[in-house]
């Protein structure tokens, strides 16, 4: 490990905190080991993290299918440890109906933006809600079309 | 994707954003295209031994071509037809054959119904060999036999085909 800790005494602090039973905070197991490709400041890396921390406490990693949303986290399968696929822009919940369907016995989730989620694909998620999906829909509202420039998605920036 | 129990995830993916990750796949993908352009050319040709003329034409066009071909064939001129099938691969290698293999052959005249979609093509194909002369109608305007005859005629003059002047001196048909 590359330390700057130097006295003895920040020594022992530093092996303290790394033994097992102290360990309080680490990378969740169902995040994988990689750079982010996120910009400084965009909620993603958080927000990856929070689900990441849940898949873990629930013990489903094995078993969840991740379908990734269009923009920035599209490459939300770089970063969650499970099964993933692409949809199309703003159908995530379209294409997690038909993986569910074919694998029920799995935890199928959607992680979209609300570009993603709520201006473009706002049909497929009023939808897939209507039919009653039996799917999970992460929805992460940061008012951004960050891949295209940071421009505001309409149905969700009034207040901004 | 069964759920990543006990193996590596798997990830359905055609995303390529990084630029070495993008010209891998453009490389493969212009492999494919050789592969494509070496299997998949099509045309056909119709009258072509002994042509002086060659109408290049597809589709509907190529239609009504061959009926002007025919009809000036039954009348003695020396006319032929060359079908693109596919038009993408283009018979590029067979055009230019026409052109470098058959003596016969100094003038062509591509026939379409848009503004000449395929013209450069054929003229790149031909090269300068032979003068590359074109004949479009457009708006879903379809040409009919007459028109395409009347233009092949011009095309046999501008030539001086003899076979155009001995029909002359036979009287058979009007020159217009």
């Amino acid at each position: 490990m590359v330390s700057m800790l130097t006295t003895e005494a920040e020594l022992e602090l530093q092996e303290e905190c790394t033994r097992e039973e102290t360990l309080v905070y680490h990378r969740p197991d169902s995040l994988a080991d990689v750079y982010t490709h996120y910009c400084p400041g965009c909620t993603h890396g958080t927000a990856h993290r929070l689900v990441a921390e849940v898949i873990d406490e629930l013990g489903i990693r094995d078993d969840t299918i991740l379908v990734a949303s269009v923009g920035c986290s599209v490459f939300a399968y770089n970063y969650f440890d499970v099964d993933a696929c692409e949809a199309a822009h703003g159908r995530a919940p379209a294409m997690a109906t038909g993986v569910k369907r074919v694998h029920p016995d799995k935890i199928v989730f959607t992680y979209q933006g609300d570009g993603d989620l709520a201006s473009i694909g706002m049909g497929e998620i009023m939808h897939a809600a209507a039919r009653g999906e039996n799917i999970t829909t992460i929805f992460l509202n940061n008012a951004t079309y960050g891949m295209t420039g940071g421009r505001w998605p309409r149905p969700v920036c009034r207040d901004r | 994707m069964t759920g990543a129990n006990g193996r590596p995830r798997n990830v359905i993916s055609s995303l390529f954003l990084g630029a070495d990750q993008l010209e891998e796949l453009n490389l493969r993908l212009q492999d494919k295209l050789l592969v494509i352009q070496q299997n998949e050319i099509r045309y056909e040709q119709q009258f072509i031994d002994g042509a002086e003329v060659v109408v290049v034409a597809f589709g509907t066009a190529a239609r009504v071509a061959q009926t002007s071909v025919q009809r000036m064939r039954r009348a003695g001129l020396p006319v032929g037809l060359f079908r693109p099938i596919s038009l993408w691969p283009f018979p590029e290698k067979e055009l230019a054959q026409l052109t470098q293999h058959i003596p016969s052959v100094r003038s062509i005249l591509v026939v379409e119904m848009n503004a000449g979609q395929m013209y450069h093509d054929v003229r790149e194909a031909v090269g300068h060999r032979v003068p590359v002369n074109f004949k479009g109608r457009m708006g879903g305007s379809v040409p009919l036999p007459d028109e395409i005859e009347k233009e092949l005629r011009n095309q046999l003059r501008l030539i001086d085909s003899p076979a155009l002047l001995r029909e002359a001196k036979n009287g058979q048909y009007a020159y217009n």
